[in-house]
């Protein structure tokens, strides 16, 4: 794969800001930096981003920036399904444990909101670790088996310790924290946008960087042949452990600021149904791909919407679950790279470039 | 002491239900080595078909054998139809199948019962009976034989007849199953047939108690996988005597563990997950598993 030529020129790509491995990244790293297409696409994006908070409306760019928080968890679900080649079912609670410290962070101790986010990427990451700790010692489905768990008790969880998180009716502040600082002319709405596009783009070039590093290497190794990965000196379960917190922390990340932006967390939003929900965004947008978490997150934020408005609101939610459940089976049958990775590789094939092998 | 004896017995006729749903699992599993997170989703779809049945006017002799028949039809469908496309894919995208298949028919049943929860009439009637110091609900001691008729029929078919002969050898050893001239495919679709049925059972069983709704099996699809990872998912055995045990113990722990209740008695399958892969990732009556290089 693009493992052996990947050294030196991640560097260089590093330097320019949103240029994530995209669809035909072995190609790409091996032009010069002005013949680099996905390069370009990704900076192109980011410049769009960057200027999309002038242009639409506030409620428009709250839903957008739910999309960003979205795809952050998404990201860190692909680090792990597409490269490590391992399952979480229970990424939806990662994703609301990292809403509930920074919540309760900001809430109850009245911390910044630049410090309880970075706590609760950390409480996530050890909670990612603590649960892989059994599963991971002994490969095979086990992991799929305790996110699942995870998924389905975390909410009663929630409900439970009430002093802690509010039980039921959750925890709400009377605004988002995250407010641009004095001086800044943008409204809190813009300036959540724009933070958001910057910090996804930094989690998308901090994976794409471990991904084609040595530590990258090795998880690939792992994921084609265990046993050759083991002969070649990997420590398979720490490795994969490894993967796994990062992954959750990951996840924390885009629940903090998910939750934060919202000024709301409810045990509700973060179901065992959620949590299948961001695997089904993984998997459509394309598990192996950085743009595929985009894709992912936007189809799982706007389909209800757009049902909603064409069925009704009250079976709304129930069309959106089943529509996810066949995007999934249809993405699974046919188009195993997901709709970003299919993309890519229609792209490549209409530019007339050698044709790369994977395995998605 | 009597009290024990019957919080005891009433966790066992609940386990009956987890070790059907658990076996269910488990055949899924031997066969096509992938958990079947919608097997509960199956269970409940089961439910309601039965339900929509019994109003319709039908005898309860004539719904449970129908209701079988469908589950079986369904589980060897899914499997013929959703399930087999992906099977030389790995682990993963099948275990993202079955995940896919636990939306979907949640959220069909939903969409055509409605998220309320009913009550459906028991098969068995509102009776009481004691027998010493115990008390039995109708449906309970009705509910508990029929699911263990399940079981064991089950058991049977799978021990006792050229058919679980072959099913067994393609759990076993697939390559070697196929060059025998056994067909795998036709084999791991009855397999999923079968554990339908089972788990069909325990949806029909579970509902008069547990209240008609589409998260009808959402908890106890948790205590199965509980019971399957205790047993074993090697042991059909395991899966059922896991089962019992898990009802017992979650039964227990929310009477007599303070601070756990009705409402947390998931914490018990979740941390027997998790002390079972820490400490026998195996279980109790499995073979543990060795690759050879």
């Amino acid at each position: 794969m693009a493992t052996s030529i990947s050294g030196p020129a991640t560097r260089t790509v590093a330097a320019t800001p949103g240029s994530p491995r995209a669809a035909a990244p072995a190609l790409d790293e091996l032009r010069p930096l002005w013949r680099r297409p996905v390069t370009w696409a990704w900076t192109a994006l980011f410049v769009v981003a960057l200027v999309v908070p002038f242009l639409i409306s506030d409620y428009d760019l709250f839903k957008a920036t739910r999309v960003l928080t979205v795809a952050i968890a998404v990201a860190g679900l692909n680090l792990l399904i597409g490269r490590a080649g391992q399952i979480s079912a229970g990424h939806g609670a990662l994703y609301g444990l990292g809403a509930y410290t920074a919540m309760i962070l900001v809430k109850e101790l009245g911390w910044g909101w630049p410090l309880a986010v970075l706590a609760a990427v950390i409480v996530s990451g050890a909670a990612g670790w603590l649960i892989g700790l059994p599963a991971l010692r002994v490969r095979g489905l086990n992991l799929g088996l305790l996110t699942i768990a995870i998924a389905a008790i975390f909410p009663l969880l929630l409900s439970r310790f009430e002093g802690i998180t509010g039980g039921t009716i959750g925890l709400q502040l009377a605004g988002s924290p995250i407010t641009p600082p004095g001086g800044l002319a943008l409204t809190p709405e813009q300036f959540q946008f724009l933070l958001l596009v910057v910090v996804l783009a930094v989690v998308l070039v901090l994976l794409r960087n471990l991904t084609t590093g040595p530590l990258g290497r090795a998880v690939e190794a792992l994921r084609v042949n265990p046993l050759m990965a083991r002969s070649e000196g990997v420590d398979v379960n720490r490795l994969t452990l490894t993967m796994f917190g990062i992954s959750s922390a990951v996840a924390g990340l885009g629940g903090a600021l998910g939750g934060l932006v919202l000024a709301s967390t409810v045990p509700d939003s973060y179901s065992m149904f959620f949590s299948l929900t961001l695997l089904s965004a993984c998997v459509v947008g394309g598990s192996r791909t950085w743009a595929g978490s985009l894709v992912g997150a936007a189809f799982i934020v706007y389909l209800p919407d757009v049902i909603s408005q064409h069925i009704g609101s009250t079976t709304g939610g129930q069309w959106s679950q089943l529509v996810y459940a066949v995007a999934l089976l249809l993405t699974l049958f046919f188009l195993p790279a997901g709709v970003a990775g299919g993309a890519g590789r229609l792209v490549t094939r209409l530019t007339g470039g050698p044709r790369r092998r994977s395995k998605a | 002491m009597s009290e024990l004896l019957q919080q005891t017995v009433s966790g066992l006729t609940t386990g009956l239900v987890y070790a059907a749903l658990a076996l269910a699992i488990a055949l899924v599993f031997q066969g096509t080595g992938t958990l079947n997170f919608a097997q509960g989703e199956f269970a409940t779809l089961a439910a309601f078909v039965s339900f929509a049945l019994s109003t319709a006017g039908l005898s309860w002799w004539l719904i449970v054998p129908v209701l079988v028949v469908l589950a079986f039809v369904f589980g060897a469908g899914v499997e013929r139809l959703l399930v087999r496309p992906v099977e030389g894919n790995g682990p993963l995208a099948l275990l993202t199948v079955t995940a896919a298949l636990l939306l979907g028919t949640n959220a069909v049943v939903a969409l055509i019962w409605g998220t309320d929860v009913r009550s459906m009439p028991s098969p068995f009637g509102d009776a009481v009976h004691h027998v010493g110091p115990l008390t039995f609900t109708a449906q309970a001691l009705g509910g508990g034989a029929l699911v263990l008729t399940a079981m064991v029929l089950c058991g049977a078919i799978f021990r006792f007849t050229p058919l679980g002969l072959r099913l067994r050898a393609v759990a076993d050893n697939p390559d070697s199953a196929r060059l025998l001239g056994i067909s795998t495919g036709l084999m791991l679709a009855v397999g999923w047939g079968i554990a339908a049925a089972v788990g069909a059972v325990a949806g029909l069983v579970a509902a008069p108690t547990l209240g008609l709704s589409p998260e009808l099996m959402t908890n106890a699809l948790l205590l199965a996988l509980a019971a399957v990872t205790l047993g074993g998912f090697s042991s059909r055995l395991g899966a059922v005597v896991g089962g019992l045990l898990i009802g017992v113990l979650s039964n227990l722990a929310s009477r007599y563990v303070p601070g756990i209740g009705g409402d947390l008695q998931l914490v018990v399958p979740f941390a027997v997950i998790f002390l079972v892969l820490l400490v026998r990732p195996q279980g109790l009556f499995g073979r543990p598993s060795a690759v050879r290089a």
